[in-house]
């Protein structure tokens, strides 16, 4: 059994601010489970996603992935945005990701071509992102986390930016591919019917400074229909546990 | 209108506004009949006699190799020195803070120290064009590698790049744009530089052609000097547009 990534006691506030936006947050992610993270706005969920990618560094303490292997990555990050480098194609942007962690140029095309294909790009490797649709760069830019391999993948808000009906292939999509790698992510979003399709638990953070309030387990079978009864009842237990710490 | 009317008829309204103001020239012209006021027609007389005599061609290449000479050396100085006062943070302030000192002084100024320092001839022309380029080289150099996005910068930290992949593989590209157009800058402030450097420094070129046919009181040498200035200027800025379509066609 793979070792679960954790975080122990996080506290973080941003330079110059009166109040810390974390403090005290303990969680587990078991291996090839996905976790979202949902809360109010403010409530540090996109900070918690830094801290854990290690772009942000915790006031107190640590963020604990097991070893990688090889050229594998410990963590990898889809952002809202798709954040592809205008100056390369689909295929350069992928490259400097796995150039970046040291796979040698031999293997990268391996790493990745299966993976653009499993998402219908496999006719797009040398467009620019400037040719791309919003769904494709997005898809992209899974692509990108994913072929590193990463231990923790973490997904911030990635499909905020689509509209509703490609958003759900894109939830779809994503589900498929985090099952059949086993993946470990952890997803930011404030769509609830979005972490009831995609993630094993929710946890929700709340306060000032934020803390976990409450984890619900999401006991829906895979593969999960957004509209199907299991779905909607989940669905409502989460947003009645959001509503409630809301109300706080 | 669709884009090819759009642009044949703004080349029909540019000939006509060509013409009329070449009539109306060659009118007054005519009918002042004073020899500091040639006409078109004039001027294009004297522009074919000095294409026939060759001293047009010869001194187009002059002011061409010095500007060759002195932006070479501007650009190779201002992007290495720029990138260096981007990324050398604190320790290279001093060296921001001299070049933001001298941008202001127009190269006409540096003419009489370049004498002093050069002597008249090719050198100190070549250290006027230098002077003229270096500074929005080197500024656009620097602020655009400052300026890199935070998301790229982000990005990058995120796929674990380290400081070198990241200086080459995207604050380098990142801030392509914005150094093309400081050497496209550079270019056209090196070409008004060497007419300046050899209007009073230099024993040929456009600029000393220019002088030249002033003291003789050849008013249309003069102007086939002056409109040789606004077309290989011209010239050389459509080949730098073409060349920075080719560098950075990804830039918006």
């Amino acid at each position: 059994m793979m070792e679960a990534s954790r975080c122990i006691d996080l506290r973080f506030a941003f330079p110059g601010a009166d109040r810390a936006v974390l403090s005290g947050v303990s969680l587990s992610f078991p291996a090839g489970t996905t976790t979202a993270v949902m809360g109010p706005s403010g409530a540090g969920k996109s900070t918690l996603l830094r801290l854990l990618a290690g772009l942000l560094k915790p006031d107190a303490g640590q963020v604990v992935v097991p070893e990688v292997s090889g050229h594998d990555q410990a963590v990898s990050v889809v952002f809202q945005d798709p954040r592809l480098l205008p100056w390369l194609t689909v295929r350069g942007n992928l490259d400097f990701a796995l150039e970046a962690a040291g796979v040698p140029a031999v293997d990268r095309r391996a790493r990745w071509r299966p993976l653009l294909e499993a998402v219908g790009l496999a006719e797009s490797e040398a467009l620019r992102p400037s040719e791309l649709s919003g769904g494709m760069a997005q898809r992209v830019g899974v692509v990108r986390a994913l072929a590193l391999r990463p231990r923790l993948l973490l997904l911030d808000e990635p499909f905020a930016a689509v509209d509703p009906l490609l958003r759900d292939q894109l939830q779809s999509m994503l589900a498929t591919l985090l099952r059949a790698g086993s993946t470990t992510a952890v997803l930011v979003t404030h769509d609830v019917r979005e972490a009831v399709v995609l993630a094993d638990r929710v946890v929700i953070l709340e306060g000032a400074p934020s803390s976990v309030r409450q984890v619900l387990a999401v006991d829906v079978a895979h593969p999960r229909d957004g509209l199907s009864t299991e779905v909607t009842a989940s669905a409502r237990a989460v947003r009645a546990a959001l509503s409630a710490a809301m109300a706080r | 209108m669709s884009a090819d009317g759009q642009v044949r008829g703004d080349w029909a309204v540019v000939a006509a506004t060509a013409l009329v103001v070449l009539a109306a020239w060659e009118g007054v012209a005519r009918a002042l009949q004073v020899p500091a006021l040639p006409g078109p027609s004039a001027v294009l007389w004297m522009a074919g006699w000095l294409a026939r005599d060759g001293t047009l061609f010869t001194d187009v290449a002059a002011s061409l190799g010095r500007v060759f000479t002195g932006f070479t050396a501007a650009a190779l100085l201002g992007v290495s020195l720029g990138a260096l006062g981007a990324l050398g943070g604190r320790w290279t302030a001093g060296l921001r803070a001299l070049v933001s000192t001298i941008r202001p002084i127009p190269p006409i100024a540096w003419i009489p120290l370049s004498i002093l320092w050069f002597g008249l001839g090719d050198p100190s022309a070549w250290f006027i064009v230098f002077v003229g380029a270096f500074s929005p080289i080197f500024v656009q150099t620097c602020w655009s590698l400052q300026r890199c996005p935070s998301t790229y910068l982000e990005l990058a930290r995120s796929v674990g790049a380290g400081p070198w992949l990241t200086f080459r593989r995207v604050r380098l590209p990142a801030a392509a744009p914005g150094v093309v157009a400081g050497l496209r800058t550079g270019l056209g402030l090196a070409w008004t530089s060497v007419i300046a450097a050899e209007l009073v420094g230099a024993q040929s070129g456009l600029g000393y052609r220019i002088q030249m046919h002033r003291v003789v009181v050849e008013t249309d040498g003069v102007m086939v000097g002056m409109a040789c200035i606004g077309l290989c200027g011209l010239a050389m800025d459509a080949v730098a547009r073409r060349v920075e379509r080719r560098l950075v066609d990804w830039a918006p």
